[in-house]
């Protein structure tokens, strides 16, 4: 792909419920679609891996072609097809790497599989021409919660710190669920929040405290939300107990105190991680990066740390094809090997792989 | 000249091979029931040699009935390659190619089962003449449960490529939809205590964010203002709530003025999170009961013409259709196609003098 240093890429995303196709050329965006399934996984409360594959086969024709139209481009314009080979789901990874496939051997262009995580840190580069620098990246979403330490983003990612239980996503949902809140909670759980105190209730900072070295050396940049949700389950119970129903403001004030639980924690990590590797610049990505609470509480703690925050528009945080394009794109640009034919997906793929041979 | 690439992922074996003209110019084949991605990849690299890849102008691709995870992977790919090249791609019943192979055929002297290995100890399997002619719909059971009437019995083989491609020509082999056969693995979780009551003003907000998410030319709120404005003399509405929280997640309305006249179903939606569960059928059984309470003597509705699951729903307790008013309904898009509407109506068994 020596032929231009800015490619056109079209990127396919079916790691879990939502079918997004996006295509950048270089590193500005000229579409991103977004098919989601979560309508029909609302009815079980969560994420269904049958039901996800099958609504990936049906959207992602319509997907691809609403993107060409978008970015008034022709398939046969394109350079190079990039996909998320991983982590994910692994039939709903394989629906996206087979259209990606069969898209590159079609058109007789080279195929990128990239890593989904590090494909959330990379959109933040499109439709802007800064030198990419060193960055500390908090990536939270329903399925992930690290902390990544990222000199080169098609390159060397260190994960410093991950969840060693729920990912912070997960934990939104779960407890919206307590509240009474359809699924998916998370936007639904940020909303009730606004009316509500967030300094109600102390819900638990977990693995923030820690009094022997060992274990602060180890856990400093982990993270655990399981705690934290029995917490609120107990508070839930025995408020129900005393009082009946929960009023809608008591709801609003557990939503509160809950959501500036996880985020004190997240940010508090980050801005702690960026400071111990002397870094300048801090990234949150992720579906969780598009909570109201976590972008004003960050922009207050960066701005205090001296940190410069970058987090990418709501729609760019979810999970999309633009940020798989994005990635791809970067890997041509930095002249990575495409991946082989025959490429394998990962659904438990670490974001130390950022490429996929 | 037709040139077809053939792909089937519907069997624990990835198969891929390019045929010009009825001949197999290059097949290729992958044992391993887990790695279809990976194999198809490779065999389609090794195809890219074949002097007759670039003239391929039709693909065809194996529907299944075969296990999920592994049909997809030949169905996205083909789907995909021929909107790359702008050819067309057909899809048909992988299990005919399995009897219509010409080394089945030559051995068959009467009629006879083809069944394939769908895991969990079930099989997929079709009837066929002797000719290879399929004389029931593929489907999938327990092999003890399927009698084989000592027919013979093709077991566990593999689709022909070549026979793929014949079948495109047999419409009844001929599908766009993956056979899946199968439901997903996924139980509904038990709904929360429901609770049904009257609707007032101060549940219009709900109501409105579910009109907008169900239907395309939604009621605005002073339409609905209106419509409680006659309740009770020719209105009814009730709403849906989980009793935990008290959150609104469906409603219903009927006008019925009462005295010998008949009444009509304004509404019953569904928040599209909560369907499936029962409670389309108890607003039904409130509306239907005020209805004859009121003594109406039939209940009318109209339903959205593709709406199935309430078509099925109103048929199953007694509605009928009377008649169909075309166009009636707008759509999101494209706006200028409309639906029609089926009219549907149940007698009350209430006889008015």
């Amino acid at each position: 792909m020596s032929k231009s240093l800015t490619p056109l890429v079209l990127g396919i995303e079916s790691s879990c419920d939502e079918t997004g196709v996006g295509i950048v050329l270089g590193r500005k965006l000229l579409a991103n679609e977004i098919a989601s399934s979560v309508a029909e996984h609302a009815r079980f409360g969560g994420v269904v891996p049958e039901v996800a594959a099958r609504a990936h086969v049906d959207a992602i024709l319509p997907a691809i072609e609403r993107a060409l139209t978008t970015a008034k481009v022709k398939l046969t314009d394109l350079d190079a097809i990039a996909v998320t080979a991983g982590p994910g789901l692994a039939g709903a990874l394989l629906v996206g790497a087979s259209a990606a496939n069969g898209l590159a051997a079609g058109l007789g262009i080279p195929l990128y599989g990239v890593n989904h995580l590090a494909a959330h840190v990379a959109v933040e580069y499109l439709d802007s021409d800064q030198v990419i620098p060193p960055t500390i990246a908090l990536l939270v979403s329903g399925g992930h919660t690290s902390i990544l330490k990222v000199n080169e983003v098609t390159d060397a990612i260190t994960v410093m710190g991950a969840t060693m239980d729920d990912a912070a996503g997960e934990a939104f949902d779960k407890i919206a669920r307590l509240l009474g809140l359809p699924f998916p909670g998370g936007p639904e759980l940020d909303r009730l929040a606004t009316t509500g105190d967030l300094n109600a209730i102390n819900f638990p900072r977990a693995l923030t405290l820690f009094t022997d070295i060992d274990d602060r050396a180890n856990k400093e940049f982990s993270f655990s939300f399981s705690g934290l949700k029995s917490a609120v389950a107990r508070h839930i119970e025995l408020a129900v107990k005393k009082d009946g129903p929960l009023s809608q403001n008591a709801r609003a004030d557990i939503a509160a105190s809950f959501q500036e639980a996880v985020v004190d924690v997240l940010l508090s990590k980050a801005v702690l991680a960026a400071k111990r590797e002397g870094l300048e610049h801090l990234l949150i990505a992720g579906g969780v990066a598009a909570n109201s609470r976590l972008r004003a509480l960050a922009i207050e703690r960066s701005t205090a740390a001296g940190l410069k925050l970058a987090i990418p528009s709501p729609g760019l945080c979810t999970d999309n094809g633009a940020m798989v394009a994005a990635l791809g794109s970067l890997a041509i640009q930095a002249g990575r090997p495409a991946s082989a034919a025959g490429l394998a997906v990962d659904p438990g793929a670490g974001v130390e792989q950022v490429l996929f041979a | 000249m037709k040139t077809s690439l053939v792909i089937d992922t519907s069997t624990p074996r990835t198969i891929a091979a390019i045929i010009e003209q009825g001949v197999v110019t290059w097949s290729g084949f992958h044992d391993g029931a887990t790695s279809h991605g990976e194999a198809l990849g490779k065999l389609i690299d090794e195809a890219k040699n074949q002097a007759t890849f670039k003239s391929i102008n039709q693909v065809v691709v194996g529907m299944g009935p075969g296990p999920f995870t592994g049909l997809r992977v030949g169905i996205a790919f083909a789907r995909t390659f021929a909107i790359a090249r702008e050819i067309p791609c057909v899809g048909v019943v992988s299990l005919d190619a399995i009897a219509g192979s010409a080394s089945a055929l030559a051995e068959m002297a009467s009629d006879f089962y083809v069944i394939t290995d769908a895991r969990r100890k079930e099989i997929y399997w079709a009837k066929y003449q002797k000719n290879g002619q399929r004389i029931s719909e593929p489907a999938v059971a327990k092999i003890d449960q399927v009698d084989f009437e000592s027919l013979l019995v093709i077991e566990f083989g593999f689709p022909d490529p070549l026979a793929l491609v014949n079948l495109t020509k047999q419409p009844n082999s001929v599908r766009t939809q993956p056979l899946y056969l199968r439901k997903p693995d996924a139980v509904l979780p038990k709904l929360a205590e429901l609770k049904y009551r009257a609707m007032n003003n101060f549940d219009l907000g709900t109501v409105l964010e579910i009109e907008k998410q169900l239907f395309p030319d939604p009621w605005n709120l002073a339409q609905f203002k209106e419509e409680l404005a006659g309740v009770p003399k020719t209105r009814s509405y009730f709403v849906a709530e989980l009793a935990t929280t008290q959150q609104v997640v469906a409603f219903a309305g009927l006008f019925c003025p009462g005295g010998g006249a008949d009444a009509d179903i304004q509404t019953i939606s569904v928040s599209a999170q909560y369907q499936g569960n029962g409670i389309g059928q108890g607003l039904l059984d409130l509306l239907i009961n005020t209805a004859i309470e009121r003594s109406a003597p039939t209940i009318f509705l109209e339903v959205r013409s593709e709406n199935e699951q309430a078509r099925a729903l109103y048929a199953k307790n007694g509605f009928t259709q009377i008649s169909v008013r075309k166009n009636y309904y707008q759509n999101a898009q494209p706006r200028s196609k409309r639906s029609d509407a089926i009219i549907m109506q149940k007698t009350l068994g209430v006889a008015h003098e």
